[in-house]
């Protein structure tokens, strides 16, 4: 397996008018082309952060992100990935090809043959209001997989959709990116969320984020689906190990 | 339908009627009262007008030709300076979004020249531009500019983040955040500033047609009040309140068709 993503010492401290405010202290992990990785930690505590600089928003006040040769580009799916109601789910899916300046047959092509592989294709022109909160989310993976990025970024993806639809999106967004053969980095709250979906789970601490552990996550041999990963007896066993490592205080 | 939906939609509809009628009634009550008070003696109409005589006034302008004239003219600079006033109100909003330090320079401006009376400035447009309509589109420009500058500015800033952010994970620059982003969500602010010049638009253009005009229906009243012709200001101001209600329903309805058309209601 060769690595994709390497991250060196990464430390955040944001300035704002009245106080300093260190984000992210001291993170360090690497990450293998085609991994999934879970990040989780308690609310607040940098998550959203750790994945703008990755994508390169924002400068580190130390160390280093470090993609490997080969790998350029990120794509980033938002915590609240609203489509835009002005725009269809076609006008939409290739936004990212128009800022890019990248509206090549080539790159069109390849836009249709996601929107048909996933079922979208005749809602291409319909708007955002006229379809499923999983459809939506289909859509904004579909938009963030345009450009063909190396590492997919999920922050919170999924978190804006009510439970059942929640499971069921994950699951359909999941079988998407294995089937894309992507590297995925995602953040969430959510331990049972992580624990089903990723290969391996890093848990931050509270702010400043540092990494509390790390969980290679293993379900035997079988292809599983995160739905039914749910179901096995290791995944109540990572989960309680992870809810011990975050601390939550109510 | 069952029972019980029947009797509520009667209900409903009971109620709706009776509204309707007291809506007609009021106004038809009104000018009856009136018409009665004048001819019976009870109020006097060289100084209030009655309604039959109004009537009268009406026909006559429009038998002179000068109804329609005076109609479209105060219309025109109403309508010219709501629309000058917003596309000019959302230019200098979206210049001073994309130069936040120009906004910072600029702020105590912006509230000095909010918190003055805009219409204080007429005479000064009228000594430089000159007695004809331009200049009073000009003062109805300048009281509806900066209440649209700072309702648009405001929707602009408070542009979902999140959004932001997502043009800025493409690479896009400022420009680009601001065409596909900011721009096209707040449509619904920028035809609302529009909704609420409209009614600032008709102060500008009847105030700036008492300042200094030879037509228009701001001319008709100061002219019929100075020679003491009230017939005449009260059948301007009576065409006024149908002409402005008119144009506030059409601006309405294309509030409707935009937000319509992009999703946005
Ligand atoms: N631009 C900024 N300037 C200053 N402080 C910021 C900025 N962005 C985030 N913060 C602060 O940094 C900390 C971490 O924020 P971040 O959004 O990364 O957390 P998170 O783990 O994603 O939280 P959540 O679970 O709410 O999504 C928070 O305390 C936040 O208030
Ligand atoms: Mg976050």
């Amino acid at each position: 397996m060769n690595k994709i993503l390497e991250i060196k010492d990464l430390g955040l401290i944001y300035q704002t008018k009245d106080k300093e405010l260190e984000a992210i202290k001291n993170i360090s992990f690497s990450v293998n082309s085609g991994e999934f990785i879970g990040i989780v930690g308690p609310s607040g505590c940098g998550k959203s952060t750790l994945l703008s600089l990755i994508a390169g928003l924002i400068k580190p006040s130390k160390g280093e992100i470090i993609l490997s040769e080969g790998a350029h580009s990120t794509g980033y799916m938002l915590q609240k990935d609203y489509l835009f109601p002005w725009r269809t789910i076609w006008e939409y899916v290739i936004l990212c090809l128009e800022i890019k300046k990248a509206k090549t047959k080539e790159n069109i092509e390849k836009v249709v043959r996601l929107l048909k592989t996933y079922g979208l294709y005749e809602f291409r022109n319909a708007y955002p209001d006229e379809l499923s909160g999983g459809m939506r989310q289909r859509s904004a993976l579909i938009r963030t997989l345009a450009t063909d990025p190396d590492i997919l970024l999920l922050d919170e993806a999924f978190s804006a959709l009510d439970y059942q639809t929640r499971l069921a999106v994950a699951d359909d967004i999941y079988s998407i990116i294995k089937n894309e053969n992507k590297t995925v980095l995602m953040v969430t709250h959510d331990i049972s969320e992580c624990v089903s979906l990723a290969d391996r789970v890093i848990v931050l601490s509270t702010r400043p984020a540092v990494i509390k552990s790390e969980y290679k996550i293993d379900f035997g041999n079988e292809v599983l689906t995160p739905l039914q990963k749910r179901d096995r007896p290791e995944f109540s066993q990572y989960f309680n190990k992870i809810w011990g490592d975050i601390d939550i205080h109510v | 339908m069952s029972e019980e939906r029947k009797i509520y939609l009667k209900k409903i509809k009971r109620e709706k009627n009776l509204a309707t009628f007291f809506k007609i009634f009021i106004l038809i009550g009104f000018f009856a009262i009136w018409e009665v008070a004048a001819i019976t003696g009870i109020i006097d109409p060289f100084i209030t007008s009655q309604p039959s005589r109004i009537v009268t006034t009406i026909i006559n302008l429009y038998k002179q030709n000068s109804l329609w004239q005076h109609i479209l003219i105060t219309a025109y600079e109403t309508c010219m300076g709501f629309i000058l006033g917003t596309i000019l109100g959302t230019l200098i909003a979206s210049l001073l979004w994309c130069f936040p330090f120009l906004c910072k320079v600029l702020e105590p401006y912006m509230v000095v020249l909010n918190s003055l009376p805009k219409i204080a400035l007429g005479p000064i447009f009228i000594v430089w531009i000159g007695s004809g309509p331009s200049a009073i589109i000009v003062i109805t420009l300048t009281i509806s500019l900066i209440v649209c500058i700072m309702d648009v500015l405001g929707g602009f800033i408070a542009t979902d983040k999140d959004q932001i952010k997502l043009i800025q994970t493409f690479g896009g620059n400022k420009l680009q955040t601001f065409t596909k982003v900011v721009l096209p969500s707040n449509l619904p602010v920028i035809v609302n500033a529009l909704k609420i010049s409209v009614g600032m638009s008709w102060v500008g253009s009847i105030v700036g047609e008492f300042l200094v005009s030879k037509e228009g229906l701001g001319y008709l009243i100061v002219y019929g009040s100075q020679v003491f012709k009230l017939d005449l200001v009260m059948a301007s101001v009576l065409i006024l309140c149908i002409i402005a209600t008119v144009m506030y329903y059409a601006v309405l309805q294309f509030e409707k068709l935009v937000l319509k058309s992009r999703r946005m209601n």
